[in-house]
This record gives structure tokens, C-alpha cells and sequence, in this order.
């Protein structure tokens, strides 16, 4: 893969992921931020696919960078961040594997549609794991946040009563 | 002061505070919003309008709730979903009112009337939804390795999709509907294909295969299981891996039944 099948995949999935992103509803205003992160998310991808990284790791940094960001522009624009998230990693679903695990399937032939839906699993997997850190770690500083606000308010609360 | 005055929230009837909280609560897990989200949602509106304990539970299509009411007294509610879509800007609008009224609780009714309102209105014209379908399969295709042939077949055949997810009665049972839609889109592409011997049928049902994935159920599903509710996490993850079958099972008949002829 060249760099120019790069940006041709790039803009090819823009162009999806704007449609995809109408017909889940995402609201005008946030179409643009939401594409951004799709692309990061398409970028990390073939870039991973070039330079032949391991899928599960590829996938893995191409879900775990733009969740970073969408959790980011979530808090800044104050908006659900599953708003950015459904279209951000929708490029990295696996549709061809998919499709030839059930085509291997019906046509019978049993080692190329284990082949493929283990490759499916794998990437799967590579994207939950990255799900599971990121969501992880912002809940934890959300966490971390309530309780540093709660000490404060309680210690606002000692100085008045005082 | 005048701000003090209109944001007291013990003057409301709890019962009628609990009905339209349910409300909120219900439209969110209709957009197909992480169960997560709406408990957290219903559990700050509670407090904003005074109560002093909330105890809400929600899975995919049930909330309850039990609430001690400002004076006291102690309220139960709880409320079944129909059925889930998927409305990213339902779940941005209906969070947009939750966060005002934590802040400043306003008469219920009204803020009922606002949540239907906020419901009833279409982001996006019918038109334009068939636009981005054809599109989005379009560039689907072409992403996935097909050319310029596969990228315009794979765009005709995502407006068919399309035609069929909006102007289904509802009534049809939602997976005889996937199931027909994924076989008509599979054999419009074989037939493309038997017609125009250039181009790839696999790139063009890996375009069309993308328009109907369950992708915000899966994603919403491991969000869920990831923040602990398992219940709801699994639920939606069995739905749309029973969807993805489905998809798979119509594909593959078209496969069966056309694949060998063409």
C-alpha cells in the first residue's frame, strides 16, 4: 500500500462516515468534530495496516487515540460522548472480514472462514481493549475529580460553621 | 432574588416531577443511550427537584425508580421502553435539557411538552437520508478495495437499503425486515454484477453490509459492559450479534440462491 492508497482510503471513508453520521443522527453542528475523529481513527489504521503491525495492536492505538479525543471534545463542547464515539470507530469495524467469514461459511470452505472470523475476533478485541483502558481511565479521573470537589466543599463548609 | 424564587423545586408535585423524569429517561434509552447515562440522568434530576434518596435501576428496556420526595414520602415509578433506534442528536438534546434543569428545576408539565417536542422533530429530511446512504455504501465499497463501478452499484443499492428502513410499516417484525433487506441488497449485487461482469460483487455487499451493521448497538453495548452493568451490556450485545446473523443469513441466501446462476 502506498502512501497515495492512503489518502484515496482516507477519503473514501470520509466520504462514508459523513453519510454513516447523518443516518445515525449526529447533530450538525458536531458533524465536523466527529469526522476529525474518524479520520484520526482511518489514519492510524492504514498506517498500522502499511507498515504490517500486528492488527490487534493497530486497532488497538487506532481506537484508544481517538477516544482520547472524543472524550476531550465531549468535555469541551459538553455533549454525550457517545455522540463522537459511534461514528469515530466505525471505520475500524471489521465489514470485509465479516463478509467473508459468512461467504466462507455458505460456500463451505471451513480453514478460510476460520481464518477469517479469528481475524475478525482479533480485531474486535484490539478495539474493546482499547475501549476498556480509555473508558478505565476517564472514570477514574471523573472519580478522582468528584472527590477533590467534595474535600474542598467540605473544607469551605468547616471554614464557614467556624 | 427573582432567580432564587423561580428555581425552588419543592413546590412541584413529586409524583408529576417522577412521571416526566421517566420521560427523559425513556426518549434516552429510545435514542439507544448507555444505561449508564440514563440512571445518572435520572438520579441528578431526582436530587435537583429535592428528593432525598434515589434508587434507580435500568436495563435496556426498563427504568424504575424509587425516590423519597422532598416531604418525605417515598415514590415509585417504573416505565418500559418500546422500541430502540438510534438518535445521536435525541441523546445530545435530551442531556442539553437534563443539565439545565440540575441546574435550575423548572414546572414539569412544561418540560414534558419540550421532551415530545424535542422527539418529534427530524434533524434530517428524508432526502437527505437517502443521499448519505447512497454515499456512505458508495465510499464503503471503495474503501474496502472496490473501484469507481463498485463505489456507484454499492451507492444505487444503499438507497434501496435506505427505502426499505424508512417506508417499513411499522408493524413488520424488525427482523423479517433485516433479514429481506440484507437478501434484496444481496441479490441487486449479484444481479449488478451478472449485468456489468467488471465489477466485484464482494466489495459491493462489503459497502452495503456497512450500512447495516448495528454499529451504535455494539458500541453503546461495550460501553455498558465496560461501566459494570452487565445485564444491559450483554442484552444489546446479544441483539446485535443476532442482528449481525441475521444481516449474514441474508446475504448468504442471496449467495445461494442467485450466486450459483449468474
Amino acid at each position: 500500500m502506498t502512501w497515495l492508497d492512503i489518502i484515496n482510503s482516507t477519503i473514501a471513508c470520509s466520504v462514508a462516515l459523513l453519510g454513516i453520521a447523518v443516518i445515525f443522527d449526529v447533530p450538525p453542528k458536531k458533524l465536523l468534530w466527529a469526522m476529525i475523529g474518524s479520520v484520526i481513527s482511518c489514519v492510524l489504521m492504514l498506517i498500522g495496516d502499511k507498515f504490517g503491525i500486528d492488527p490487534l495492536i493497530t486497532n488497538m492505538v487506532a481506537t484508544a487515540v481517538p477516544c482520547v479525543y472524543c472524550e476531550i471534545m465531549a468535555r469541551v463542547l459538553k455533549t454525550p460522548t457517545t455522540v463522537f464515539m459511534i461514528p469515530t470507530l466505525l471505520p475500524l469495524v471489521p465489514g470485509s472480514r465479516l463478509y467473508y467469514t459468512m461467504f466462507y461459511l455458505f460456500s463451505g470452505q471451513q480453514a478460510l472462514f476460520m481464518e477469517n472470523m479469528l481475524a475478525a475476533v482479533k480485531i474486535c478485541t484490539g478495539i474493546a481493549m482499547a475501549i476498556i483502558v480509555v473508558t478505565g481511565a476517564v472514570r477514574w479521573l471523573e472519580a478522582a475529580k468528584k472527590q477533590r470537589l467534595e474535600h474542598e466543599r467540605q473544607k469551605h463548609q468547616a471554614e464557614i460553621n467556624r | 432574588m427573582t432567580q432564587q424564587t423561580t428555581c425552588t423545586a419543592t413546590a412541584y408535585d413529586f409524583d408529576d416531577v417522577l412521571d416526566t423524569i421517566l420521560d427523559i429517561a425513556c426518549r434516552l434509552l429510545e435514542a439507544g443511550a448507555e444505561v449508564r447515562r440514563v440512571e445518572d440522568t435520572v438520579e441528578r434530576l431526582c436530587f435537583a427537584y429535592g428528593a432525598h434518596d434515589v434508587d434507580v435501576f435500568s436495563i435496556v428496556v426498563l427504568v424504575g425508580v424509587t425516590s423519597e420526595g422532598p416531604n418525605g414520602d417515598h415514590y415509585t415509578q417504573i416505565r418500559k421502553v418500546g422500541s430502540i433506534g438510534n438518535s445521536l442528536v435525541r441523546i445530545e438534546k435530551l442531556n442539553a435539557l437534563s443539565r439545565r434543569l440540575c441546574a435550575c428545576p423548572e414546572d414539569p408539565w412544561k418540560v414534558k411538552a419540550e421532551v415530545a417536542s424535542i422527539c418529534k422533530k427530524q434533524t434530517y429530511s428524508e432526502l437527505l437520508l437517502h443521499v448519505s446512504a447512497a454515499i456512505a455504501a458508495g465510499g464503503f465499497a471503495m474503501f474496502f478495495g472496490g473501484g469507481w463501478l463498485d463505489g456507484l452499484i454499492a451507492a444505487l443499492i444503499g438507497v434501496v437499503i435506505m427505502v426499505f428502513n424508512i417506508h417499513t410499516p411499522s408493524k413488520v417484525n424488525g427482523t423479517l425486515k433485516t433479514f429481506v433487506t440484507a437478501f434484496v441488497a444481496g441479490v441487486l449485487a449479484l444481479l449488478a454484477c451478472a449485468v456489468i461482469p467488471s465489477g466485484h460483487p464482494d466489495m459491493i455487499m462489503i459497502g452495503t453490509i456497512m450500512l447495516m451493521i448495528p454499529g451504535l448497538a455494539l458500541g453503546t453495548s461495550l460501553r455498558d459492559l465496560f461501566g459494570g452493568d452487565m445485564v444491559s451490556g450483554l442484552l444489546r450485545f446479544a441483539q446485535a450479534l443476532f442482528t449481525a446473523a441475521i444481516i449474514a443469513a441474508g446475504y448468504g441466501l442471496a449467495w445461494l440462491t442467485i450466486g450459483g446462476i449468474v
